[in-house]
């Protein structure tokens, strides 16, 4: 029972100090299955030049969507085709791409200011975090998009490397009010994991 | 460095341009907005009782929501105010931005708009005298909002806050007593406001005061703001403003003169100005004044009497006390009693609505010693006189019968007056209706609305006589399905404006289950039990009940559809893959059973090792490929398609059980070129006779498979979020066009903070709904629509192959393409050209519909049965061309691959636009030649591949279009044929050169239903005719003479129609009797001419007595109502297509 209450305690300390990523599954562990024909957006995708494997089904991070590109690209779960944690650094799950070049962003929006950024990733080519800044159209009044920068990038080694930066995002330009995560890549063949953004304060 | 930047800054700006349109979703800024629309210029029937008023007009200040909103403009025309309102969105919602934002369709303002506007109008607030909340709650009113509210009370000002059923509201350091209603209005002697309650509480120096309606069996669609639910009463319906014009007016104009009824006149206190006057109005039970007297006031008793010439039908008394200007300083009304003794006690009908027998009887109670006479008429919808009798009176109960000639009425009021020495006695008055005609309905374009009008209140009535001018013919409601009990309110309001009744009866949706048994199981459940309860008497669904109690009302009036359901499909959307429940996987066994026979069969179909149909289980398409069993996902998704249709089915068996004749289908298909939706549209579709799909010409296409005489037509309006003029004007051209039978307008809406409305605050029309019922008139008026819906799409002998296997097995291979893309690329880009075609399915193939085809298309067809491609192989064979673009062939029916194309041989290499001879005809590989061709055609952009497939079609299967049309630059123009025998209809949709005000994206099901393209102004067609033919351009009704070529120029965003035929278009000839008889019908028959004719008939005093479009020689019925003058009549009809009339008199004695 004594060791029970120390677990729940030391559990709540870690909790209360531990800063909530950002991102919306940085660490690719939550995944859908999309036939591929029946989604207008991942056959575009295809058409563009995203291999998502063979069949019917694509295997995509639930939480991020493919933009532009032209790339191999593999969910790397461990214990599914023959994969053991060599090309996962954390969890279950890390992402597989290879190239010409690719963007993937993330779901969820970043208000302008300072954040600690840190992936990890291993392979050949480059590696570069992006953003896409939006603002509001002044006439209008709606959401539009306003510029995008790519501040942090990095070439791959054999081994897990992790990188971490700490960046202002968003004072490009007058007007940003969100921006949105990128992760991208030119000449690569690189699995990525555990991309984790949390605010500095 | 420098040029990595430069490369990221481009690959940056690429990746934005995509995204940007997933984060988007905006509709344009065209059009007129409802918002801050509340002007005079919408005037109803009403009766003034404070206006002119006399002195300083008050100012209020209104807070009421949605249709009820045009109780404050109801208010203002009865009661003089200087006033400012705020819509809320609801009974109990401020605004669509708090307490906390609502998601909008359309919305009409953002953020810092609303935030700008709540400030401009709550400024208002610091002047007003009462502030009058219909029904909101104050508690739902914002606290800074309260506050304001509150400190103008604490100024002086009146809070009327209104409410039902005994809900007080809540004030802090407020305690309300009861208050006494204004003496003036005699609230006890009116229905609605019988039990009416008052209280009261001072606060500062003004006063807050509760309206508490009594207990209302109202059900829930709360219509009313000021008034208490469900006051309908031509009469008292009136007083509900008289009350609250009276609380107004104690509140706000102190040291007034008072007038009261009294039974020998009135009795005035206070202080008049000089001059001062009474006018006595004595009113009718219809509201009607039917007597008015103007005394002289003085302060104290006035004597006058109720005239005793006065019919029973008077059934109150208003006093206008009148300054010498004659504006009101007072108001007061009492109950009335005439001096008579004989009246009509009652009117009973057996039936309100009769059958085809047109017959009515019923029972006209007489009370007292009646000598006089009984005189029976009946009123139509279009106020004609359809049926007159007369009676001599009885004491007691006086029966009656009688049979209405066959007017083309809705419905009718039927006035029962009782007569005395030539003077009106007493006066009843009941409506009757009359079941409407399919064939009559659907002889021309129709337009259709979507709307709620389940609902008593006048506001409501309102709206639906303001639908019938804009020239609605249908309404569909889309809420009686909600309110089963009150199914018989909206067909006796539609009917009683001359509109034909639509129900949106269910809706089928897997994912919603309220019931043990899986949707999709229901079927075989009625069907096992030949019934559709349980051995409990239980229905097997809970919606069973609803559509029987709904239909049983309806049917009898005729329904122009019954509706399944709006976006109806197995997921919600369609894109889930459903439904794997132990029943569908039970009841899928069973078909795999009877499709195969034995278990072994089936492995060798699938591949695979199952002992027994036991062991199978339907799998998702990821479980299926990993198993490789991707043949079994395929049956599985065409078992559901199956079962999704067997469902409807199941609806339609049920309604066909209490109507035979009423069309039933669904509109709004959702994703029916995605595996996942259930449909099966060549499968479904023959079972019903209305569809109203998005407009999709791919979908569009399939509703041949339709029932004969099925009644087709699609949906538009705000859904499709551009409001600008073209936007509103070109649907209705490019529906009929496709072939369909009118336009559905979603939806009627409410005013406020969205734009999917047709209304202004004051429920006058938002100009986009009059242009748009504007060109819909117009196209009925000129006979175009009537004289394309009677002919024909052209097919210029090019079928294209519409296989629900090929849909489903685009799933097992995606490579280059979909079924969806493909298919859209080939339809967009035929249509582009002008070809006529038609799908084939392969049951269609197989039974021998390829005869007479010279060119068969497959697109993205993957999936053929043997005896497909044996009959595909035969087609070419004998000369036909067969064309493909990816993969024809190269599984089985069923989705299971094969080692080699089943059409190997007659393709030969699958290499891109290789042309193979095989046989007396030809095969040809596109590959990705048509790929984006579907945009490319829309655009305008696809000149090189309409010419690439212009010339393999001619070449090697010497295909012809009826016409070649080009457009200024030289390049194929697009254009609809249509034939009529060996008439030829060329018809052109006049491109949008209006561009929407900002970029919109529609979210859901209908992104992508339209996807229009801005022309730059390229309207010059040249027409060039493979031999001289006389042309007609019918739109501007000019004979262009015998031509083989002619140009003209397109006008922005409506159609045009020439009419292109071998010999001149003959005059034409109609015969009818000489002579016609009041209530006598008296048929015409037209001959002559083979196309229709648009007839009028003109009484003698220069009104158009009736108006159609008819048929190519057919018939058409003139009724002379009763209120017609005797005369000569004048028949014209005029042939559509030249303009030619041809005259003919008859004489009404």
């Amino acid at each position: 029972m004594k060791k029970l209450i120390f677990s729940l305690a030391a559990g709540l300390v870690c909790a209360a100090f531990a800063q909530e990523n950002l991102l919306k599954d940085g660490g690719f562990e939550n995944i859908r299955k999309t036939p591929k024909a029946s989604d207008k957006y991942i056959m575009s995708r295809i058409k563009m030049g995203w291999d998502f494997g063979p069949g019917p089904v694509a295997k995509i991070p639930a939480n991020w969507v493919p933009n532009t590109g032209k790339v191999k690209f593999r969910v790397i779960t461990v214990g599914e085709n023959g994969e053991n944690k060599e090309n996962v650094a954390e969890g279950k799950n890390s992402i597989h791409v290879s190239g010409d070049n690719f963007h993937l962003y993330n779901a969820s929006y970043l208000k302008p200011g300072k954040y600690k950024i840190s992936f990890k990733y291993k392979g050949t080519g480059r590696v570069t975090v992006a953003f896409y800044a939006y603002g509001k159209d002044p006439k209008t009044g709606r959401s539009k998009h306003l510029t995008s920068r790519a501040p942090i990038t990095a070439m791959a080694k054999a081994n897990w490397q992790t990188l971490t930066r700490e960046i202002e995002i968003g004072q490009w330009v007058p007007g940003i009010d969100r921006c949105t995560f990128v992760i991208s890549g030119t000449k690569m063949d690189v699995y990525i994991d555990d991309i984790v953004v949390t605010p500095v304060k | 460095m420098l040029k990595r930047k430069s490369f990221f800054t481009k690959l940056l700006a690429a990746a934005v341009l995509l995204t940007g349109t997933a984060v988007s979703a905006d509709f344009s800024m065209d059009g007129e907005y409802p918002w801050n629309k509340m002007g005079d210029s919408v005037v109803t029937p009403h009766r003034k009782f404070y206006k002119p008023l006399s002195g300083k007009k008050p100012k209020i200040f209104f807070i009421g929501y949605k249709l009820g909103m045009r109780e404050i403009t109801e208010f203002r025309q009865r009661f003089d105010c200087n006033y400012q309102y705020w819509p809320a969105s609801n009974y109990k919602t401020f605004s669509a931005f708090e307490p906390k934002p609502l998601k909008v369709y359309a919305p009409t303002m953002d953020d810092k708009t609303y935030a700008a506007e709540r400030k401009r109008i709550f400024a208002d607030l610091a002047d007003s005298d009462v502030i009058m909340l219909g029904k909101f709650q104050f508690a739902d009113v914002p606290a800074d909002l309260q506050k304001r509210m509150l400190n103008r009370v604490k100024a002086g000002a009146s809070l009327i806050l209104i409410t039902y059923n005994d809900i007080m509201p809540k004030i802090n350091g407020v305690t309300f007593r009861p208050m006494p209603m204004p003496k003036n209005i005699p609230a006890a002697a009116i229905p609605d406001l019988k039990g009416t309650k008052l209280s009261a509480a001072s606060f500062g120096a003004g006063k807050i005061v509760v309206v508490d309606y009594e207990e209302s069996k109202h059900f829930g669609r709360m219509v009313e703001n000021l008034v208490p639910y469900d006051s309908c009463d031509p009469l008292y319906y009136e007083y509900n403003y008289a009350f609250l014009g009276a609380l107004v007016r104690e509140l706000t104009a102190k040291d007034l003169p008072v007038i009261a009824a009294d039974k020998s006149g009135a009795v005035i206190t206070g202080k008049l100005p000089a001059g001062a006057k009474i006018r006595v109005d004595y009113l009718d039970r219809f509201g009607k004044v039917k007597h008015s007297e103007t005394y002289a006031a003085k302060t104290g008793k006035v004597y006058f009497q109720t005239p005793p010439s006065l019919p029973a039908s008077v059934k109150m008394q208003d006093l206008f006390l009148l300054d010498a200007q004659g504006k009101v300083l007072n108001f007061a009304s009492a109950p009335c009693t005439t001096f008579r003794t004989n009246l009509i006690s009652s009117v009973k009908l057996d039936s309100d609505i009769c059958g085809k027998d047109r017959k009515f009887s019923g029972v006209i109670t007489m009370k007292g010693i009646p000598k006089g006479t009984l005189k029976l008429e009946a009123t139509d919808n279009r106020g004609r006189i359809i049926y007159r009798s007369s009676m001599k009176a009885a004491n007691g109960a006086n029966k009656f019968a009688f049979t209405v000639p066959p007017f083309d009425s809705y419905s009718a009021k039927l006035n029962i007056k009782y007569l005395e020495n030539g003077a009106m006695a007493d006066e009843q008055e009941t409506s009757i209706y009359f079941p409407i005609d399919r064939a009559a309905v659907q002889n021309d374009f129709q337009f259709a609305i979507w709307a709620n009008c389940v609902s008593k209140s006048p506001v409501t009535r309102f709206t639906v006589e303001q639908m019938k001018k804009a020239g609605i013919d249908i309404i569909m409601d889309a809420e009686v399905m909600y309110y089963r009990d009150f199914s018989n309110i909206p067909p006796r309001l539609f009917h009683d404006y001359g509109i034909a009744y639509a129900i949106y009866l269910t809706r089928l949706v897997v994912e919603y289950k309220y019931q043990p048994l899986c949707n999709l199981s229901l079927a075989s459940a009625v069907r096992d039990n030949k019934s559709y309860v349980d051995k409990n008497g239980k229905p097997f669904a809970s919606n069973f009940n609803s559509i029987e109690k709904i239909v049983q009302n309806a049917c009898k009036f005729g329904v122009a559809y019954y509706n399944l359901g709006d976006e109806n499909a197995i997921g919600n959307h369609g894109l889930k893959e459903l439904c794997l429940c132990n029943e569908c996987a039970e009841r899928f066994r069973k078909f795999l059973k009877q499709t195969y026979g034995t278990i072994q069969k089936l492995n060798a179909q699938y591949g695979s090792k199952f002992k027994d149909f036991s062991q199978i289980k339907p799998l998702p398409l990821d479980e299926a490929a990993e198993k490789e069993l991707l043949p079994m996902w395929l049956d599985f998704r065409s078992f559901m398609d199956y079962s999704f249709t067997d469902w409807h089915k199941m609806i339609v068996d049920q309604i066909r059980r209490y109507d035979k004749t009423s069309a039933i289908g669904i509109e709004g298909l959702v994703y029916p070129a995605k595996s996942y939706s259930g449909f099966n549209l060549a499968h479904m579709l023959p079972n019903f006779d209305f569809c109203a799909p998005y407009f999709i010409a791919r979908d569009i296409k399939a509703l041949k498979y339709m029932k004969e005489n099925a009644f087709k037509s699609a949906w538009y309006g705000t859904y499709e979020g551009e409001m600008g003029e073209q936007w509103v004007r070109q649907p209705p051209w490019r529906y009929l066009f496709a072939g369909l039978h009118g336009a559905f307008w979603w939806y009627a809406g409410y005013p406020g903070y969205s734009n999917a409305s047709i209304y202004r605050m004051d429920l006058g029309y938002l100009k986009q709904f009059t242009q748009s019922a504007d060109e819909i008139a117009k196209m009925k008026k000129s006979g175009i629509a009537k004289l394309i819906m009677d002919s024909r799409l052209r097919n210029d002998g090019v079928a294209v192959h519409y296989s629900q296997a090929c849909l489903h097995a685009a799933n097992l291979n995606p490579d280059k393409t979909t079924w969806e893309l493909s298919i859209n690329n080939i339809v967009e880009l035929l249509q582009s050209m002008g070809i006529g075609f038609d799908y084939l399915t392969p049951a269609e193939i197989l039974t021998g519909k390829l005869k007479g085809v010279k060119v068969l298309y497959l697109p993205n067809s993957q999936a053929l049965s043997k005896a497909e491609a044996e009959v595909m192989r035969q087609f070419v064979r004998n000369g036909g061309l067969l064309v493909a673009d990816y993969n024809p062939g190269i599984m089985d029916e069923h989705g299971k691959f094969l080692d080699e194309s089943l059409l190997a041989d007659v393709f030969g290499p699958m290499d891109k636009l290789n042309v193979k001879k095989y046989g007396k005809g030809h095969a040809v590989i596109l590959y990705d030649y048509l790929d984006g061709a579907a945009q490319r055609a829309q655009k305008g952009t696809a000149a090189g591949i309409q010419r690439g497939l212009f010339n393999m079609f001619s070449k090697y299967a010497g295909v012809k279009p009826v016409a070649t049309v080009l457009d200024s630059k030289g390049y194929p123009a697009e254009y609809t044929p249509y034939t009529n025998g060996t008439d030829h209809y060329l018809c052109f949709l006049g491109p949008l050169t209006e561009a929407v005000t900002a970029p919109k994206t529609t979210a859901g099901a209908e992104a992508g239903a339209t996807e229009f393209v801005v022309s730059s102004g390229n309207m010059t067609r040249t027409v060039i005719l493979p031999a001289a033919a006389h042309v007609y351009d019918v739109s501007k009704g000019k004979y262009l003479g015998k031509v083989k070529q002619f140009s003209f120029e397109l006008d922005p965003a409506v159609g045009r129609v020439f009419a292109v035929t071998a010999a001149k278009a003959p005059v034409p000839a109609v015969a009818g009797p000489a002579l016609l008889a009041y209530g006598k019908p008296a048929d015409f028959k037209l001959s002559g001419v083979p196309n229709p004719c648009h007839v009028t008939i003109t009484a003698p005093n220069g009104k158009v007595v009736l108006e159609m479009n008819v048929k190519a020689n057919g018939t058409f019925r003139f009724v002379p109502s009763y209120d017609l003058p005797g005369g000569n009549y004048k028949v014209d009809v005029k042939n559509v297509i030249s303009g030619s009339v041809k005259t003919i008199t008859t004489t009404l004695k």
